[in-house]
């Protein structure tokens, strides 16, 4: 039958699609079918949302954690193996030797005068226990006269001025008081083996310093969907998302343990990669979101004055600039979308590491986490069915000049 | 990605999950091709659409009795077929859905010719000047393959019916076919 094959490939060769109201309406029919189930759901979503958000608190603190005392092992590990030797002190035009038995106290009654009274050089392979003594400022009454630091002296061929030297302490004129060498006593004494950077480092906490920062995030949108995407059984799936954030970057101590920091960051990026079905096609979806960030923290050092950690804590406030939607590299804007604000919570860790000269390298962790639904709501969805937190994981380097 | 890329025991299984998504998908999949199979029942998208959306709840729905014994395409078709038929049953309660007439005269015709290489929009015109009753036979007999006994027996009528209302929708769809 030549016509029946003819009309049954014509048939079953249907290249015309229904319309998607036909899919819609399937919907709406399935939805009035399930609706008690979809409110069931969404009731344990939410009281699942709550232990989602406990394992997220989790999982953050864990990675600082351990971020933090990697980054302190290494860091420290550096810190004592690879610095410069330190600054050599000896009085003019006597020199200091191994054979020295007895304690070499050298005075500097008159140090305001400017007088260059020690730029001699130790010999090779020779190490002194010096200690500082200074006159600290009136607030800190209990460390009057108290020795602000000691080091071990290596032998080097650079000379040191005094002048230098507190300026590399940071210590002023006027409450200096000795320094005093004991080679003798080297190895009888509980000193640190510390060298000149550590010093230097010592005085970080007390400096002003302005800089760049730079950070590298694995950024999340908290929400339902992005939870969802996180279960190997579902169709959408949450992908790791990574941003980056740039500013300048002040800060101050403020006591001998505490102080602040403050940024700015004109570019910090939030944004959350999915790959989910839309319409029949599996495409990558992916939320950005562009804000101009100010945070201020609180950091307390929770190392010597020599060797500085910091734990920092504080908040921050962001203003969107922007949010884009792009789907399949086609992009939209959904301002609309998000709220313009967002403020929320840091917790952080960093490491100062000088670089020679009045800069300062500090790599450092942070997790963040927004305390407001930046979700307001769309067509389709209202801003209370998609509570949506901003939350990042930051690697952050930063670039700092000491002025003080 | 595209559909194809799930297989076809996961969109089952998800779809008896209640999932959204997988249902989705087995529609976006198979949603072609069964209106297709409503257009040539219903002959006009609306009534085709609500066939396919009628049917596509029904699978949904009992998705649970499909035992995984024979086509699962099969079985979509079956019940698409199916829900067309039970559609234009209610549709024409009150009117003479098959004619029980006389058998149409089977008169000698030449399928020699060359039949146009037209699509199914361009067919369904044709389509919707055929009684729904010899439009009916006509697709179970030429698409689904049905024999007349077994329509005689689906739309509870006899087989002499059933022959001279194919008879008279293929006499119809030549004439047609030759006019144009």
């Amino acid at each position: 039958m030549k016509i029946n094959k003819w009309y049954k490939n014509i048939v079953e060769s249907n290249n015309e699609s229904p319309p998607e109201v036909v899919w819609e309406e399937i919907q709406n029919h399935l939805d009035v079918d399930t609706v008690w189930t979809r409110i069931d759901t969404s009731l344990s979503n939410q009281a699942t949302k709550k232990k989602r958000i406990a394992a997220f608190a989790i999982a953050a603190t864990l990675f600082l954690t351990v971020s933090t005392l990697g980054l302190w092992y290494i860091l420290s590990t550096y810190s004592i193996h690879d610095t410069q030797p330190l600054v050599i002190l000896e009085p003019e035009a006597e020199q200091f030797t191994d054979e020295n038995e007895e304690e070499d106290e050298i005075e500097y009654p008159d140090l305001s005068s400017n007088q260059e009274v020690l730029t001699a050089f130790v010999q090779d392979e020779t190490e002194y226990h010096a200690i500082i003594e200074a006159q600290l400022p009136a607030i800190y009454p209990e460390y009057e006269t108290h020795p602000v630091d000691s080091f071990i002296l290596k032998a080097d061929h650079t000379p040191v001025s005094i002048p230098m030297l507190l300026a590399d302490l940071q210590i002023h004129n006027e409450t200096f008081k000795t320094i005093s060498y004991n080679p003798s006593n080297l190895g009888n004494q509980e000193i640190m083996s510390y060298t000149g950077d550590a010093v230097w480092a010592g005085s970080i906490h007390s400096s002003v310093f302005i800089g760049f920062t730079g950070h590298l995030a694995n950024t999340w949108l908290l929400n339902d969907k992005t939870f969802t995407g996180l279960k190997s059984d579902e169709l959408t799936f949450t992908d790791p998302s990574f941003g980056s954030n740039f500013g300048i970057h002040m800060g101050m101590g403020v006591t001998n343990r505490l102080g602040l920091r403050g940024e700015f960051l004109w570019v910090s990026r939030n944004r959350q990669t999915y790959r989910e079905y839309i319409s029949g096609n599996f495409v990558s979806n992916d939320l950005i979101l562009d804000y101009y960030m100010l945070k201020l923290l609180a950091r307390y050092n929770a190392g010597s004055n020599l060797q500085p950690h910091y734990l920092l804590a504080g908040a921050y406030t962001g203003l969107m600039q922007q949010a884009t939607q792009v789907i399949n590299g086609f992009s939209q804007y959904v301002d609309s979308e998000y709220e313009n604000l967002d403020y929320g919570l840091i917790l952080g860790y960093e490491y100062p590491v000088p670089l020679g000269g009045r800069l300062i390298f500090t790599p450092g962790v942070f997790v963040k986490m927004g305390m407001i639904n930046i979700f307001s709501g769309n067509e389709n969805i209202p801003y209370y069915l998609n509570r949506t937190h901003n939350a990042s994981f930051n690697l952050s380097f930063s670039i700092s000049y000491s002025f003080y | 990605m595209s559909t194809e890329l799930f297989s076809e025991e996961r969109i089952i299984e998800g779809c008896r999950e209640g999932k959204r998504q997988y249902q989705e998908i087995l529609y976006r999949r198979y949603a072609q091709k069964m209106y297709g199979i409503c257009l040539s029942y219903a002959a006009s998208r609306p009534l085709a659409q609500d066939m396919l959306q009628e049917a596509f709840i029904k699978i949904f729905n009992n998705i649970e009795s499909f035992k995984g014994q024979g086509s699962f395409e099969g079985w979509i078709r079956r019940i698409v077929v199916n829900t067309s038929i039970d559609m234009l049953r209610q549709k024409n309660t009150s009117e003479h859905f098959i004619s029980h007439e006389e058998p149409f005269e089977n008169k000698a015709f030449t399928e020699n010719e060359a039949l146009p290489k037209i699509q199914l929009k361009e067919l369904l015109e044709f389509i919707s000047r055929l009684p729904e009753g010899a439009r009916m036979i006509f697709n179970l007999f030429a698409v689904e393959g049905y024999t007349h006994k077994e329509i005689a027996q689906e739309l509870n009528i006899s087989e002499g019916t059933s022959k001279s209302q194919f008879n008279r929708a293929r006499h119809l769809l030549m004439g047609w076919l030759e006019e144009n």
